[in-house]
Order: structure tokens, then sequence, then C-alpha cells
């Protein structure tokens, strides 16, 4: 605070007028039309444990990753590390009983490892992957508790990927919409 | 899936009632009244959080004693929701409704009224964790409402944005909280059944 005095407040006037000026500016286009009609409702319960399977594949890769890159971390990248590793058993258990819940039989296969440079970068790019593959399976879940937990899932994976790019030097928000792995300039 | 809202099958009902007796660029309104649904008043509510959001940030970009770090931070971080604010307002209009105009509703911008650009650097961030946090819940929230797929996958992509943005926010304090990662949780759950996938703020 500046002093004892009211906080100088921003008028309404001037509000109004910044944000005309701001959104003047635009942006470029980065949803596709959703259509006005509602999707056809092509869901089964089949589908749906089937699509929660691959969400929690990807999981149980990333539980696998971040306990390889606990060793060697710094302390504080290990705080970052072992909040989303508790998160993840906890959320994999859930998983798997909402895929029971649907008479499917829960995963026991972690989704294909990636390699890196550091055990630290590696459990990054599996939640980068992990994130895609949640985010193609959000778009096709039709229960509204399925796509909650799993819409959880994706922002708890991107604020830990943001803390995890951060200590290795990266940009933690480099893009308006997460997608996943992170457009990179100097890989095109 | 999510059934129609009570407002849009009254709406549907009414056209399906008169279309005999209504010229054709009426029914084209009509149409578009039938679809503001839970759906379209969930994307118009984060419409205003995210202009707010916007305004908020580019304000103190420019106003406030940032250093350098945060001043960036704040820049980049308030076009991200200009991009978020574009795309929703684009899948508003695509279900037949028009974004609200900016200067439409005042109320919009209530949740700014406490914001004071002349705090220092770390209260400044505080109110910053603040919308962002609201944003996160909000989005988490919103997405029962949505029952279009393309629906469901932006409003995680820009929800995981603001998670994004809570974390920037966290590390620019002098003392980032050892729960940097830590979210808000949602403040209306349809998760019930999974209740473990939640977590607190702490903070």
């Amino acid at each position: 605070m500046t002093g004892p005095s009211a906080p100088i407040r921003v008028s309404r006037r001037r509000l109004l007028v910044a944000s005309s000026a701001t959104l003047a500016a635009g942006a470029p286009l980065a949803m596709t039309a959703c259509g006005a009609a509602e999707e056809a409702d092509t869901s089964s319960p089949e589908r749906e444990a089937e699509l929660l399977n691959e969400v929690l594949a990807g999981q149980l890769a990333v539980v696998e990753a971040l306990q390889a890159a606990t060793g060697g971390a710094p302390k504080k990248t290990q705080a970052v590390i072992l909040s989303l590793f508790a998160e993840r058993q906890k959320s994999t258990k859930g998983l798997g009983a909402l895929i029971r819940e649907l008479d499917g039989t829960p995963t026991e296969a972690a989704a294909e490892s990636i390699a890196a440079e550091s055990a630290v970068e590696a459990a990054t790019r599996q939640l980068e992957a992990s994130i895609a593959t949640s985010l193609d399976a959000i778009g096709e879940l039709t229960t509204d508790a399925y796509r909650q937990a799993v819409h959880r899932a994706i922002t708890e994976d991107a604020a830990t990927l943001a803390a995890l790019r951060d200590t290795l030097g990266e940009d933690p928000a480099p893009e308006a919409f997460v997608m996943g792995p992170a457009v990179r300039p100097e890989a095109e | 899936m999510s059934p129609l809202s009570r407002r849009a099958l009254l709406g549907r009902s009414a056209l399906a009632a008169g279309a005999a007796a209504i010229p054709s660029s009426l029914l084209h309104t009509d149409i578009a009244r039938a679809q503001e649904d839970e759906q379209t008043d969930a994307l118009e509510r984060l419409i205003a959080l995210e202009r707010a959001a916007e305004l908020a940030l580019s304000l103190a970009a420019e106003d406030s004693k940032l250093d350098v770090d945060a001043k960036a931070a704040f820049e980049e971080l308030s076009r991200q929701n200009g991009e978020h604010t574009t795309a929703l307002e684009q899948a508003l209009d695509s279900l037949g409704v028009d974004p609200p105009e900016v200067q439409s509703d005042q109320a919009d911008f209530e949740s700014l009224l406490d914001l004071d650009l002349e705090e220092d650097q770390q209260d400044i961030l505080e109110f910053m964790i603040g919308l962002e946090s609201e944003l996160v819940a909000a989005y988490e929230d919103e997405t029962v409402n949505f029952n279009a797929g393309d629906l469901f996958r932006t409003a995680a992509q820009v929800g995981a944005s603001h998670a994004q943005h809570l974390v920037v926010h966290r590390l620019l304090t002098d003392t980032p909280p050892q729960s940097v990662t830590n979210l808000p949780p949602a403040s209306t759950s349809a998760t019930a059944s999974n209740p473990e996938t939640t977590s607190d703020e702490g903070e």
C-alpha cells in the first residue's frame, strides 16, 4: 500500500476506454467454429471408459516420470514434483474408479515414456504429452463428472508444466492456448 | 449430455407454434434467441472475466511500478487474455448470439474497482493471483454447461492457460509459495464421484 490515504481507484470510464483500446488490437483466430447445433450424442459407456483409460495411461506415465525426476532435482523443483505426484496418485485411483463404474477395466499400462537429457526435462515432456492426450479425450467425453475430472487434471498438469519449464529456463506460459507440447521457435 | 435449458426449450416451442405466420427474417432472430441457454450464458460470463483480467494486466503494465520481468509478463499475459476473449466471442457468434458489447455492462468490471495501480508490485501480484484463481475456477465450473466437443476442449486449453498464468504471478512474488502450483477448487463440482481429484488452495 502507498500510505494511510485512500487508494487511487481506477475510474469506470478509464476501465471502459482502456478495454476498448486493448480489444481493438484483436487476436488471431484460435478456435474452430463450434457450430450452432449441438453435436450428435454418439457416446456409450464403453467409449467413455476407453477415453478415460487413455487419460489414465497418460497420467500413469506422468507418475513414473515424476518419480524418476525427484531424485536429483533441486529442492524447489522437488516440491513442485511431489505436489503433482501426490495429486496424480490420487487421481489415477479416482479415474480407475470411474472406469469401473462404467464396467471397464482400468489400464495398468502407462503411455510410452519420453526420453530427454534430464529426468526433469523428461517429466516436463511427459506432462505435455499427457495434456495433449487429455485434450483429445475431453472433446469426446459427454458425462459432466468425467469431463470435469479430466478438465481438472489438464489444469493441474498445466500448472506443474509451467513451474517445471521455469526451472528449465523455459517460458512457463508461452502460448494462450495450452496444447500440450509448446510451439518452440528453435524447433521450426 | 447436458439437457437443453428451459429457456431454450420455450424458445423452440414458440418458434414451432408460430412458424407458419412469421417472416423468415424474424424466424432467424428467434432461432438465435432459442440458442441463448446455459452454454451462451457461460460464454458471456467467461468473456466478462477475460476482459476484466486483460484490462487489469494492461493497466498495471502501463501505470504500476513493476520491475522489468513483471512488466513483460503482464504485457504477455494480457495479450493472451485478449486471444481468449476473441475465441470465446467467436464461439458465441457461431452459436447465433451476438457477443456482449465491450461497454454494455459496467458491472463486468466491478472486480477491478479494488485494483489500486499505485500499490507496490507485491500487492498488484496478489490482486492478479486472485483474478487468475477466479478464472481457473470459472472455466472448471462452466465446462459442464457446454454441449460441443470443441467448447470442452477450448475451455480446458484456456483454463489450463490461466493455471499457468497463476504460476507465473506466484513465481514473480517476493517469496513464491512452496505450493506454487496449487489450484483453487471449483465452486460447483460435478466430480462428486471423484472427490480425490480436488486440491486446496492452501495459501
